[in-house]
């Protein structure tokens, strides 16, 4: 009995879950904005409060 | 914050035109007097904040009043229905909208539209897409209101715009998923059968055992089966279509292969021994969908997604009911009710006026710079401009019904009935398909005499190793790299097969206002006294009129503004369209076209005769000026060519295209402006209605290559129905919205520039096409002589692909001209 029949029906299930994966963050839409989250790191995190509302 | 002093001079030079902050072109509505130059309001806060100007930043974006913000109230967002039609609510109390947002193009943007909950109160969050400028937002309504959200982001410099109702744009989000999901399987399938044919490639050298070589064989045979079951089955739709349709399509030799193939692979591994093959076959079917993904994306229009009609009709009405006047989302409009429409509003709907004397510019639907005159009784429709004063009006048809509503429907139309273009790689699969398989039998002949085995072997390795993976590459990698580098040189393309109907020189007709002209009135020509400049001025303040308007900029600009300036003025008469006579400081003025002159008892002496017929050989409006009954001043206002329209146009003839003009125009404007473009009289048309263009356009297009350019409302169908419909600088959104090109720099330079572009991307397709039909010779050559192993067919079909890809970032089509 060789290591290969565990060794790849592992590569194949490696693989499986990679592509399920791929398929699930594709179904979930986070592929549909390439664009935006790039420039949202340019943004600061800690919110600086107005000096004063201007209405 | 360290302390940082700026000197002037440390401001670096500022290119013509384009932002000081982020270099991206800036629009011509922010091009202000005053130096730098912002293309939208992020890059001048940002920039602010760079420049440290001690202001805290949120502060700074409370008062940006950025220069093109409209005086909109946004107050129908207020209405109901306009929630119930746009909005969700998610918690009591807590709405979401998307908006679709104009001149939203960069990291500023984002990062300013972003900031919203920050510096208004009410907004719980903003959530911006730029691949769609849109921006989702949640809001409180009972600490802020809609309008007042809206009103923000219009004083940001971003108008904001309620979604459309269509779903081209949830169709394409789905197609895009299914294709990335296609694309992940097929990767997964060829990667792993090419680990396993490595495996198998060395045992092929060193020996391996047969369970070994039967395991590895069978498990690819497994993975190749899913990715030919699954996205390799788009190849046998396609070729289905091509035979129902008895039309080539570079699916049906796609198609061919993959089956041969398959089905010989499937035998040897049940068999024990042969070729496989999987390996090919999945990574050809990853390749060819990869350039297929390419193709779809090139497809997909990249404008903003604001429907035809919305963006031409203004989307509140101010409704009368019970005798008081409300604003109203536009929706909330049916026949039978009756709106006020403001002087300088835009008409909400077709119908019938009741009360009210103006005048109308139609020019969006006629092309004709003339306003109409309207009293009680006439017709007016939806999309034009009131220009003088209120009009009040009975509702006929509102929405689609409405003739610009008809005419839009008519654009759809045109886009989506435009027959497809074949392909040149398509026309050659034809021809492809019959020469594999006649190659396929005479390989068949020439082993037959070493036995019947070895004869098939060698057939199905020439059609495997044919199968044409470079071809269906060729064309979509080549036009992709032209409408990126095209993209940068601010010419965009929205669909590839532009390109290849640009290939041979065909019949291209211009619009002439805004397109062959400046699109605007201005004073070309004068003659006379220039003592009166002040009191015409004083005069012409009291119209609403496109020539008005020119001559008053214009002697703004020859005596400078001067404020304190007053006149009296006294027993203004105003007959629109014709002239308008009044005391000005006690002196009798009457300003107008001859005939008004004439009929208001001046008269034109012969020196003024002579400037007057002058002025009309050149295509300009004449306008006299009479002071006390004699005439002192004669003016020629036109809208006058671009200067580069003449060369252009030389340069195209040269290369072989016939030019034609169709204009809204009257014949007497567009004749002179012909004849000084050396335009032949047969190819113009002038005083063509919409609905004329397009048919016009139709036959044209029914004989041969037709190319239109235009900048208005009144081309947009004609733009849609041509083979290519290009929209220059500054045009009417629907016209963007028509054309497959968009010429995003003024002039008409740059549409010589895409015309060589595609010329010189054609070459390219050609020379893609030529090496993979160089690389299938060889490769079928070797199959027939019994020399290709699997190996060698593994290392060919990828050295094809490599090369077309190379040729196609080679190719030097809209490059940077070096100044």
């Amino acid at each position: 009995m060789s290591v290969l029949y565990i060794a790849l029906p592992v590569a194949i299930l490696l693989a499986l879950a990679a592509v399920i994966a791929f398929v699930w963050t594709v179904s979930r839409g986070q592929y549909d904005d390439l664009e935006t989250p790039a420039y949202r790191i340019l943004e600061d995190d800690q919110k600086q409060k107005p000096k004063e509302e201007k209405r | 914050m360290i302390e940082q002093t700026h000197e002037s001079e440390t401001i670096p030079q500022q290119q013509q035109g384009t932002c000081i902050h982020c270099n991206l072109p800036v629009p011509a509505s922010r091009q202000t007097d005053e130096q730098p130059w912002f293309c939208c309001a992020g890059c001048e806060v940002a920039y602010a904040i760079l420049q440290d100007m001690d202001a805290c930043l949120l502060e700074e974006l409370n008062k940006t009043e950025t220069a093109p913000s409209s005086d909109l109230s946004y107050e129908e967002m207020d209405h109901p229905r306009f929630r119930e039609l746009y909005a969700r609510e998610i918690e009591p109390g807590l709405f979401r909208i998307r908006f679709h947002l104009e001149g939203m193009h960069c990291a500023s943007c984002v990062f300013v539209i972003e900031k919203l909950p920050d510096f208004l109160p009410g907004v719980i969050s903003a959530r911006v897409n730029l691949t769609n400028t849109s921006v989702d937002l949640i809001w409180d309504s009972n600490s802020v209101s809609l309008s007042e959200i809206a009103r923000t982001l219009d004083r940001l410099g971003y108008r904001p715009h309620p979604p459309q109702h269509n779903d081209a744009e949830r169709i394409y989000q789905r197609e895009n998923r299914t294709y990335l999901i296609r694309l992940g399987i097929a990767g997964a399938c060829a990667g792993n059968v090419m680990l396993i044919a490595f495996a198998l490639y060395a045992g092929m050298f060193t020996g391996m055992a047969a369970e070994h070589l039967n395991l590895f064989r069978w498990t690819s045979a497994a993975l190749a089966l899913v990715s030919i079951v699954w996205p390799g089955h788009v190849f046998f739709k396609g070729a289905f279509s091509a035979i129902k349709t008895r039309s080539p399509h570079i699916d049906l030799p796609v198609a061919l292969g993959i089956t041969i193939g398959g089905v010989a692979g499937l035998v040897n591994s049940i068999r024990g021994t042969g070729e496989i093959y999987f390996d090919s076959l999945t990574v050809l079917i990853f390749l060819l969908l990869v350039g297929r993904y390419i193709q779809f994306r090139q497809q997909h229009r990249a404008l903003s997604h604001l429907s035809l009609l919305k963006s031409i009709t203004p989307r509140s009405a101010r409704l009368i009911s019970n005798d008081e006047v409300i604003t109203v989302p536009i929706e909330v409009l049916k026949a039978g009710d009756q709106v006020e429409v403001r002087a300088g509003d835009v008409i909400p709907a077709d119908g019938i006026v009741y009360s009210g004397d103006s005048t109308v510019d139609e020019s969006i639907l006629t092309g004709e710079a003339r306003p109409r005159i309207i009293q009680s009784g006439a017709r007016v429709t939806a999309g034009t401009i009131n220009l003088t004063s209120p009009l009040r009006m009975d509702i006929e048809s509102v929405g689609e019904n409405t003739r610009i509503g008809r005419l839009m429907n008519l654009v759809e139309l045109g886009v989506s009935s435009k027959l497809p273009l074949l392909e040149l790689a398509n026309r050659i699969a034809g021809i492809f398909v019959v020469t594999v398989i006649i190659l396929a039998i005479v390989c068949l002949g020439i082993w037959w005499s070493s036995g019947i085995k070895i004869a098939v072997s060698n057939s199905i390795s020439l059609l495997i190793v044919t199968c044409p993976c470079a071809l269906g590459l060729a064309t979509p990698l080549a036009l992709a790299v032209a409408q990126g580098k095209a993209a940068k040189r601010a010419i965009l393309i929205n669909s590839g097969d532009v390109i290849e109907r640009l290939s041979q020189p065909g019949i291209l007709w211009l619009d002439k206002t805004g397109t062959l002209t400046y699109g605007k009135m201005q004073v070309h020509k004068w003659h006379g006294d220039r003592s009166l400049f002040p009191q015409i001025r004083a005069l012409e303040q009291q119209v609403v009129h496109p020539i008005a308007c020119a001559l008053t900029t214009w002697i703004d600009e020859q005596i400078g503004i001067e404020e304190q300036d007053s006149h009296t003025l006294q027993d203004i008469d105003y007959s629109p369209g014709l002239g308008i006579r009044g005391a000005v400081d006690g002196t009798q003025l009457a300003i107008g076209s001859e005939t008004y002159i004439t009929e208001e008892g001046g008269h034109v002496p012969l020196e003024f005769q002579q400037k007057i017929t002058e002025y009309r050989q050149r295509g300009l409006t004449a306008v006299l000026v009479i002071a006390e009954g004699e005439t002192q001043l004669v003016l020629g206002i036109g809208d006058d060519l671009r200067p580069d329209a003449a060369v252009t146009i030389e340069e195209l003839k040269t290369a072989g295209w016939s030019v034609g003009i169709l204009s809204g125009d009257h014949p007497e404007i567009v004749t002179p402006i012909a004849s000084r473009l050396n335009i032949d009289p047969k190819l113009v048309h002038a005083a063509v209605r919409p609905e004329e263009k397009l048919k016009i356009i139709q036959d044209s297009t029914s004989r041969g290559i037709t190319v239109m350019v235009g900048d208005g409302v009144n081309d947009s169908a004609a733009l849609a129905a041509a083979s290519v419909g290009i929209a220059v600088h500054g045009g009417a959104e629907a016209s963007l919205q028509a054309a497959a090109v968009y010429l995003n720099q003024p002039g008409l330079a740059p549409l010589k520039e895409l015309i060589d572009g595609a010329r010189m991307t054609n070459h390219v397709i050609n020379r893609n096409l030529l090496m993979s039909l160089v690389y299938n010779v060889i490769a079928a050559g070797l199959a027939i002589g019994g020399f290709i192993n699997p190996l060698i067919a593994a290392v060919l079909m990828p050295i094809s692909s490599l090369t077309v890809l190379i040729l196609s970032f080679m190719n030097r089509a809209f490059q940077e001209p070096h100044s």
